[in-house]
């Protein structure tokens, strides 16, 4: 039993430096490019989509990378929090855009929208979001292994943190790699998001959108206003 | 010219109340503005002031799903902090006041209007009760448009991150 533990103990140490090697944090985002010659394409990209702004933005930036070479980036696949239907309705929107849209390469099935329980609704006290998040986390797993991302997407609403987080741990545990790239809204100019915080130590690539952040985060990297 | 108060979703009483103001008013009427249209949020609102000046017409609501229509309408509006009316009105080329909301804590979107004003891409009002003397002096040629975006930029920063040649 004795052993049993400091085995289980030694295993636990092991992957807590794991992750701490791989901390994006550590590095300089130039050396976070991926290091592989060729990618095999199409990548997938899983995206986050979450309250008003943020999905205005995220929708933005998706129709860009499809616009342009649909071969590259058609696997798209959806996190919505379960009580946004909103969203849920503006990505169908989307979706049904890009299809309809004549000069579109892409076959059918290649966006998927995943539903998960929302960790924390607005004013909701802490103790009661406990559980809640404890689903998040599961949920994220489960789209997580079922996508098995090349891309994770993400720039900001709540849902967000979990399946990052996740996505870091996957990426540990070295059952797939997952790159996170974070792009902070718009509206932050000088400050940034509590999501933004948090994937700020975790994201792979970390994108602002004013020079003013850009200063203030030296593993920030600014590439002009992208809505 | 016309006119559109936008509050978004929660309420904004100071705005509303400044505008249904006789100070107000007055000042429309030296601008020859025709018609107002007031999106007032979760808050009920009767015009009182605005009701007196028959050669105005003054429309109210309290939600609608889009705001679109009725910025594609205005020639100038009037609205809080929100990035999404701020962006939807600059893309519309629409001249816009932002005026602050005090009541809301924590209020990082005042980051936002700040640094698109000193841009000169639109007019800031950190209170309420300086709405009238911005109207009053406004100078709309002095705006500039805001530049428009080139997703090739994003773009670009994906395919290069995977190792992507176009």
């Amino acid at each position: 039993m004795n052993l049993l533990i400091k085995f289980f103990s030694i295993f636990l140490l092991i992957i807590f430096i794991r992750a701490v090697y791989i901390l994006p944090i550590w590095k300089r985002p130039t050396q976070m490019k991926t290091k592989r010659q060729k990618y095999k394409i199409p990548i997938s990209i899983l995206s986050v989509i979450g309250s008003g702004g943020h999905t205005a933005e995220m929708l933005k930036l998706l129709d860009g990378l499809l616009q342009k070479d649909r071969t590259r980036y058609y696997q798209v696949n959806f996190i919505v929090a379960k009580t946004d239907k909103n969203s849920k309705i503006k990505i169908e929107k989307f979706i049904q855009n890009i299809r309809e849209n004549p000069t579109s390469l892409i076959q059918k099935n290649q966006f998927k929208i995943f539903e998960i329980p929302r960790s924390r609704e607005v004013g909701q006290s802490f103790i009661s979001c406990i559980l809640p998040t404890i689903r998040a986390f599961f949920s994220s797993l489960f789209v997580l292994f079922k996508t098995k991302p090349k891309l994770l997407l993400v720039n900001g609403p709540g849902t967000c943190v979990p399946v990052s987080i996740c996505a870091f741990f996957i990426r540990v545990l070295f059952l797939n790699k997952t790159d996170i790239i974070y792009v902070e809204s718009v509206a932050r100019v000088k400050s940034l998001s509590l999501s933004g915080l948090i994937l700020y130590i975790i994201a792979d690539r970390f994108l602002v959108q004013w020079t003013e952040l850009y200063q203030k985060y030296s593993k920030s990297e600014y590439i002009g206003r992208l809505f | 010219m016309k006119i559109f108060v936008t509050v978004g979703t929660t309420k904004f009483t100071e705005l509303i109340n400044i505008v249904d103001s006789q100070e107000f008013l007055q000042l429309m009427k030296k601008k020859g503005v025709t018609e107002i249209t007031l999106q007032t949020g979760t808050e009920e609102f009767e015009p009182k002031e605005l009701k007196k000046e028959t050669n105005l017409t003054v429309k109210t609501f309290k939600l609608v799903p889009s705001i679109e229509e009725y910025i594609e309408k205005a020639d100038l509006i009037i609205s809080h902090g929100g990035a999404g009316t701020i962006f939807e009105s600059l893309r519309a080329k629409k001249p816009l006041i932002v005026v602050v909301n005090d009541s809301l804590m924590d209020n990082h979107q005042t980051e936002l209007a700040e640094k698109l004003a000193e841009e000169k891409h639109l007019f800031y009002c950190e209170n309420s009760s300086f709405l009238p003397t911005i109207f009053k002096n406004i100078e709309i040629d002095g705006l500039l448009p805001l530049p428009d975006t080139n997703p090739d930029k994003f773009n670009s920063f994906i395919d290069n991150h995977f190792n992507l040649k176009i």
